[in-house]
Formats: C-alpha cells, structure tokens, sequence
C-alpha cells in the first residue's frame, strides 16, 4: 500500500496538465454542489419552521383519503371526485392527542374555497380557514398581525381579510373594505352544490411570514366555514316525544313523502340521529340561522393540527395515531407538515430536485471529461504499467493504483472544492440574499436568504466526488487491466 | 540442471489475415548459472524466445519448461507469480519508473509478492545491489537525473531484486554507446558469477556474444547454431 501511495501521490505531482484539469473540474464541481446544496438546505429549513410554526404544525390528521389533500384542500383531480372528508369520531381523536405527552397544541381546521362578491359584481376567489380564534391563535400566536378591526368574538361569526385580498378586492370596485362591510362569499361543489354566505368583515389581518398562497388564505368563523366547504353537521339533541306524535311520526316515512324518486338523490352518510335533518332542509332553503344552533366543536373538522414539542417526535406520533386509528377502526390519516403545506412548500423542494438534476448532469459531463484525460494518460503510461506487469505486478495492483491516483486526486479537489464553497457560502451568509420577486421569496422561503454550510451538501459532495472517481477510472482501469506485459517489451525496442 | 527448456516451440502470430511464422519449431535447454545468449538477425524470433521464456506470451503449439514449471495452461495471476519469483527483466530502453528514485526502484519488485523479506532484510540487500551496480551515490535520483548507463544499472538491480533464478535481457546495450555498454555486460557477467543467475539475453552485439558461455543462433525462426562452452574469463578485457 505504502508504494502505491508514493505512487499515486508522485503521478498526481508529476502529471501537471492531466491534475490541472482534472483537479479545476472536480473544484468547481463540488463547490456548486456545496454551495447549492447549502442554499437549498438552509432554504429548507426555513420553509420547514415557517410553514410549522405558522400554518401547519407538525403533524396533520384529516379522515382517510386518498389523494393529495393539503391543508388547501385537494391539489389534484381528487378534487373534482370527492369532498374533503371530516375526520370521524373527532372527540376520540383529540382525546387522544392531548393525551400524548410530546403533543404541545392542537387545531382543528376547515378549508374551503369561494368567490366573494358584493353586489352583482364578483371580485375574486380566496381561500378560507374556518378557525376558532382562541384555539388558533394558540397554536400559532405569532402568525397574524392584526391591521384593522379584530377576529370576531365567541359565539359570532365574521371573517378575518387577508390585506392582500382586501387590495385586490380594492382593485376591483375602487373601494377599501373596512370591518363592519359585508362580502358575499360562494362556494360551488359537485358534491354539495352551491353555497352562498353573507359574512360580515371583522378585521384585516396579514400573515406575517407570507407567499403567493397564503396571500390568498382568509380566517373565517366555523358555522360559514362548514357551509362554504359543503360540510353535513351533526347536531344531536334527542327530542321528547309524546306517544301521539311517536304513533304519527311512524306512519311518515321517505317513501310516503317523496315516492320512489331514489335515483334523484345522491346517498348522504351522516352522523348522529337529526343530522338527516340538516341535510333535507339545506336542500330546501339557506337561512343565516340555520347553522348558528351548532357548536362551534360540534365535531365537524377537515383538519386537527398538531404541534410537538420536539419534531423528532414526528414519527412517533405518526405511528402512535395510525396504531390508534387501527385499534378503534377509525377512518382517519395523519400526514406530516410538508404533505399538508402544499403546492408552494413542496415547489422549493421540487425546485432542489432540479438542482440535483443539474448537478447530475454536470457530473456526467464531468465523468466524460475526467475519464478522457485519464485514458489519455494511461495511454501514455502503457510502457510503465506493463513493467510493473513484467516484474510481477498482478492486475489487481494496476487497478488499485490507477483508482488510487484517481480518488487521490477526487479527494484533494473535494476538499478544496469544499472549503472554497465553504468560503462562498461564508460571504452570502455575511451579505444576505434579498428575494427580488415571488419566485425567490419561495424558493428562499421568505424575503432574505443567509445560506448556512449545511453538513448534508458536504456529504452528498462526498458521495459525488468518491462516485465521479470510481465511475471515471472505470473505463481507463479496465484499459490497464487488459494491458499486456508485452506493452513493456514493444515500447522498449 | 536445464532451468529453461524449450521443446517443439512454434509461434504464429496473426497480422490481419496473414499469419508471421515467428518460431517455427524451436528446441533447447539453458542451465542454471549459464550466460547465455540468443543471436540473430531481425526477425529471427529472438523478442519471440524472450517473451515466451518470461513468461508474457504463451506458444502456440510446444511447451516451455521455465524452472521445472511447464507454462502452459498457467493463468495470468499464476504466469505473474511465476514470473515475480523466477524471472528478472532488463529491457533495452531501460523501463525504469520515473516517479520512483534508484533505491525505490530497486525495492519496487520485493513489495509487490506475498513472500516479502523484513524491511531490514530487503534494506540490506537493496542497498548490497546499489552498491555492486555502482550506484551508492545515486540512490535518492530519479531515473531522469541519471545516464542511460546508470539507467541500465538500476535496471540491472532491479532485475536481480527479488533474486530470480533466471534474468533475461532484452539487446541490455543497444541504447547505450560501445564503452558504457561493455561495462553493462561486465557488471552483469560479474552478477551471473557472484549470484550465480542464469542471464539470458538478445544482442546483435559480438562483443556479448564471445563472452556468452552458451550461443543459440536463430535465423528464420529456427535454431540454426546452439553452442554451450565456458567463454574465457578474460573475454572481454
């Protein structure tokens, strides 16, 4: 071993042109990979803890699905094929969360979509977040500041408007909604048809972390919430009934009244013995008041988040919940933060998959130019490697020695290409990289990015440079390895 | 005792479609301690003999017996050990490893076998054989801060490094003038006598030749002449 390093490590001094190259390749090579790598990290990172922090949680459990549901609702066709479900025996659930130890806060959610308009006129879409304010702003007590007016009270309804909608609103009708001003808010679904709510503003708020998503995401209280997004809720109240009406109601039956007209209607699975209730007079009318003699927890949630004390409880709590739900045949799911933050989160990690694909390419190119200056190079060297043959040099000590001289040199760039992208990340980190638009914001997770050294980019460089070594002195090993005593012979006459 | 034996050795080799008759049919013995020689024009199949009694190319059709070995059949990793412990090479251009100075060329041999000496041992030796080539003062040169006699030298101690029964020499004084080439062939006759190590070599160079104790005169590749008798010590003076 100790001549083959002499060796290897003589060669890389002695081919000046041939490490030149080689070497310059492999530096810049491993220096973006480090300093794109670290960026991407750090802007990770920072999606990670602002999306947990202030919109999702860590954990989010929703009734089983399939598709991809998000805290947005679907982001797929499964839109166009299902509602988004509630999660079954919700009390259960939350018992159950509250009672695991590293499970900080928990938020029940509703997600729905509506055009809002005043008047005649229609004047965009947003997206709502049917909340309780106490149990919201508990779980993210730094996520909203407040600009005008507050959330609605207990037991009222409102809605809290996102700024950003409010200017866009403004845009629209030429007028500055202030709270007290009402907006007409309507959903459509294949599902549950159209609903209309008449919601009045309580307040404008904005995130104060924020991107093109959440720009369009207002709060909304839970009864018109439920409504937009075709919710049936439950509401059992047993009634007393006197024997007369017990003896009359038991000669009315569906039949009776509707005839055999079945194929009109849709099947409705529905809990609690009045929730049919709900549902056949939501067919005939919408009234303001039809949903305020519901609970504001009555039951009926999309979403409960979930904040850990620690995210390296994540997996566990994710078992914990699926073991939980298989035991009492519950038909819920949980899904981490990132299923859950949508399209937007998921795009700065689509965009880092980009950038490994880029770097894959680079690589490849780099392998070709590599693997060509050392087939060069042990072409020359032909001569020297069948005298080692000629003494007695076996194949496996060629071999060794050319990968040797290979990684030698993969090893020396990697690490100057590691500590000049370290240096590089260094003064980013100093200057700080301001968002200039939408895209940046997202893929910096927000308006100014300071990338950190991160110490995955060092050992994916690792891996790279170590793969580019082996893979390049694949083919001029395999050309010393067939290379014949003879060589030695023929070269010296 | 024959240390090389060559018996019925033809070699074809394949140019295109045409096939080159290199050996046509070659018998002999070399034994042990000999300085022998293998004379002949161009294209009498000298290289040929060399490369199949090192043990780099194989016959096609005869046998060759190297050290009581018969070669045939042997795979590469077996050719290789062979070689490694029997046979020594000096090659004409001398083939020295140019990151590698005198004395690490010398040890280069002794560090690639299984069989290795102490690192005491193989100093000791190293250093007798830089000494005998006349080298002591070049033992930390690379091979390009040398002459091509010195070159040659080296080669020589390396050939004799891993102490072979049989060290072969490929024309050892083609690139080297008259002067420094008869010194070449003194040091290695003084090593056959000293180590007593069968040296075969190719020359076209009469001066080998009338020192060599046993001739085998090819031409056309066959044995046209093969003498064995003990050259007179004082040959060369």
């Amino acid at each position: 071993m100790r001549i083959l390093l002499t060796i290897a490590w003589r060669n890389v001094r002695q081919h000046k042109v041939k490490t030149t190259i080689i070497g310059l390749i492999m530096v810049i090579g491993i220096m973006v990979l480090v300093v794109g790598n670290s960026f991407m990290d750090t802007a990770a990172s920072g999606i990670e803890r602002y999306y947990i922090k202030n919109y999702t949680g860590h954990l989010m459990i929703t009734g089983k699905t399939r598709g991809h549901l998000t805290l947005f609702g679907f982001q797929d066709m499964t839109a166009m094929e299902q509602p988004v479900p509630r999660i079954p025996d919700y009390a259960e659930v939350v018992e159950f969360a509250k009672s695991l130890p590293y499970v900080e806060a928990v938020n029940p959610q509703v997600s729905a979509t509506a055009v809002v308009s005043r008047g005649e006129k229609t004047l965009g879409a947003t997206q709502l977040f049917g909340v309780i304010p106490e149990q919201y702003q508990a779980m993210f007590p730094e996520n909203v500041e407040i600009l005008e007016g507050g959330f609605w009270q207990p037991g009222e309804q409102g809605v809290l408007l996102n700024e950003a909608v409010a200017e866009l609103l403004e845009k629209q009708v030429g007028f500055t909604f202030r709270p007290g001003d009402k907006l007409l808010f309507t959903s459509v679904s294949t599902h549950t048809g159209m609903k209309i709510r008449e919601v009045e503003i309580t307040g404008i708020f904005r995130f104060k972390q924020s991107n093109v998503q959440l720009d369009m995401v207002s709060l909304m209280d839970i009864s018109n919430a439920r409504a937009l997004a075709g919710m049936v809720v439950g509401y059992a109240d047993p009634a007393e009934l006197t024997s007369e009406e017990q003896r009359f109601l038991g000669e009315i039956d569906e039949e009776s009244i509707f005839g055999s007209a079945d194929a009109l209607f849709t099947e409705v699975i529905v809990e609690g013995p009045a929730a049919g209730d709900d549902y056949w007079f939501s067919l005939f009318e919408e009234t303001e008041t039809q949903y305020e003699a519901v609970p504001e927890d009555s039951g009926a949630w999309q979403y409960l988040l979930l904040r850990l004390t620690d995210e390296k409880y994540l997996r566990q709590a994710q078992e914990a919940f699926e073991e939980f739900f298989a035991q009492k045949g519950i038909a819920a799911q949980t899904r981490d933060w990132r299923q859950g933050a949508g399209a937007l989160a998921e795009l700065s990690y689509g965009i880092k998959s980009v950038f490994n694909t880029i770097v894959l390419i680079i690589a490849v190119v780099a392998v070709i130019i590599i693997m060509n200056t050392l087939v060069i190079s042990v072409t020359e060297r032909m001569s020297e490697i069948g005298t080692m043959r000629a003494i007695g040099a076996q194949k496996s000590f060629v071999r060794r020695m050319i990968v040797l001289e290979t990684m030698l040199l993969a090893g020396i760039s990697g690490t100057v290409g590691v500590g000049v992208g370290a240096l590089v990340l260094f003064v980013l980190n100093r200057i700080g990289l301001k968002a200039s638009n939408v895209f940046f914001e997202i893929i910096y997770g927000g308006p100014e990015l300071r990338p950190e050294l991160s110490l995955s980019s060092v050992l994916l460089s690792l891996v790279v440079i170590v793969a580019v070594g082996a893979i390049s002195s694949a083919y001029p090993t395999a050309l010393v390895m067939r290379t014949s005593p003879l060589k030695a012979m023929e070269s010296s006459r | 005792m024959a240390i090389v034996e060559l018996d019925g050795v033809k070699k074809v080799y394949y140019l295109g479609k045409a096939e080159v008759h290199a050996l046509r049919g070659v018998s002999f013995s070399i034994e042990k301690g000999d300085f022998a020689s293998i004379v002949g024009p161009s294209g009498s199949g000298k290289s040929t003999i060399l490369n199949l009694v090192g043990c780099i190319d194989q016959p096609t059709e005869g046998k060759v017996k190297i050290n009581g070995t018969l070669t045939e059949g042997l795979s590469d990793k077996e050719l290789t050990n062979l070689r490694h412990k029997t046979v020594g090479f000096i090659f004409q251009s001398f083939n020295l490893i140019p990151v590698l100075n005198v004395y690490e060329n010398i040890e280069f041999p002794l560090l690639l076998g299984r069989d290795r000496p102490s690192r005491k041992e193989a100093r000791e030796w190293i250093e007798y054989l830089i000494e005998a080539v006349g080298l002591a003062d070049h033992m930390h040169h690379k091979s390009n801060e040398l002459s091509g006699g010195q070159r040659q030298r080296v080669a020589i101690a390396r050939a004799l490094a891993t102490k072979p029964e049989i060290v072969l020499a490929d024309e050892p004084t083609a690139n080297l003038d008259s002067k420094t080439g008869q010194s070449i062939i003194e040091l290695m006759k003084k090593m056959n006598a000293e180590l007593n190590t069968t040296f075969i070599f190719s020359t076209h160079d009469t001066t080998i030749m009338s020192i060599a104790d046993h001739v085998i005169r090819l031409l056309d590749g066959l044995v046209v002449e093969d003498t064995k008798a003990r050259a007179a010590a004082g040959g060369l003076s």
